[in-house]
């Protein structure tokens, strides 16, 4: 189960950075990069199984990923704002797919409408554990998307599911 | 023929990511107006002529699927071609949403994805441009 879980998460990540912001994750990271604070989303949902979903990226990562989704130049000064609002919507889609790719298409979930988070808050908090999670690296920094759930999830994972 | 758009989302930046997409797959535009929430779209529409609306489901203050059946109300516009953007895995959800007539693009959505549609719903396409 949490090798599949991993594979979906994986899966979707992969699809979403690269369609969604031209980004290309990868295992480990080509060159060293700066290191830098945080940021986090977490993206709420409710049905079959409640829990969230956590993307993590370098604040370096940030400025690129507006910049791809927004289809503007390298270097483009973009507001702050902005660029949290890019990394929520990338959250937002990632969940989205992740969701499905879990549940099958038959189950319907509510999806929360994406928040930032302090990426250094620990989710137990709110009785949530960590499900599964996937690690990978852009050019500028690394990345992290995490799935954390109110207790175990009780549906049946395809097994082709993550398999994209 | 180029397309006046409506594009409702309350994300600002999946407004500018429809529009970035529309103009790399050649879609012809005419005028674009924008809204962030159903409300705030059914005015555009009262105000403006529109030949296609792109349409987000969650949004605060009335959500797409509101705004759709709001719409379908009015005979002006019982078939104006409405395409919802949306991350939803839902079948019986999305079914749903068809069977109001609106058309489904599935985010991550691609140029490709997009003109499909749109050429599928109002025959209009890049090549027409050429």
């Amino acid at each position: 189960m949490n090798r599949q879980l991993e594979e979906i998460l994986w899966g979707v990540a992969e699809e979403t950075f690269e369609a969604l912001a031209f980004l290309l994750p990868m295992p480990e990271p080509v060159e060293p990069f700066e290191s830098s604070p945080e940021v986090a989303v977490s993206v709420r949902f409710h049905g079959p199984f409640d829990g969230k979903v956590i993307v993590t990226v370098a604040e370096l990562v940030l400025g690129e990923l507006a910049c791809n989704m927004l289809g503007l130049d390298d270097g483009a000064e973009i507001a702050v704002d902005t660029q949290q609002d890019a990394l929520k919507e990338l959250a937002n889609v990632v969940c989205g797919n992740i969701l499905p790719e879990i549940a099958g298409t038959t189950a319907v979930f509510n999806v929360d409408a994406p928040k930032l988070v302090d990426a250094s808050a620990p989710a137990s908090e709110e009785g949530l554990s960590l499900a599964s999670e996937t690690r990978f690296f852009l050019d500028s920094g690394p990345v992290s998307v995490e799935l954390l759930t109110e207790g175990p999830i009780d549906v049946e994972v395809p097994v082709t599911a993550g398999a994209n | 023929m180029s397309l006046n758009i409506l594009i409702v989302d309350d994300s600002a930046v999946v407004r500018a990511m429809i529009l970035k997409t529309l103009k790399m797959a050649g879609i012809p535009l005419g005028d674009v107006q924008q809204a962030s929430d159903g409300c705030e779209g059914l005015d555009a529409l009262e105000n403006h002529w529109i030949d296609l609306v792109f349409a987000d489901i969650n949004m605060p203050v009335m959500n797409g699927e509101e705004m759709i059946d709001r719409i379908r109300e009015q005979p002006e516009w019982e078939e104006l071609p409405i395409i919802v953007v949306s991350t939803e895995g839902s079948a019986t959800r999305i079914e749903r949403l068809q069977r109001k007539g609106a058309s489904f693009v599935h985010k991550p959505f691609t140029p490709e994805s997009v003109q499909e549609v749109i050429k599928k719903i109002t025959g209009v396409s890049h090549e027409q441009t050429a």
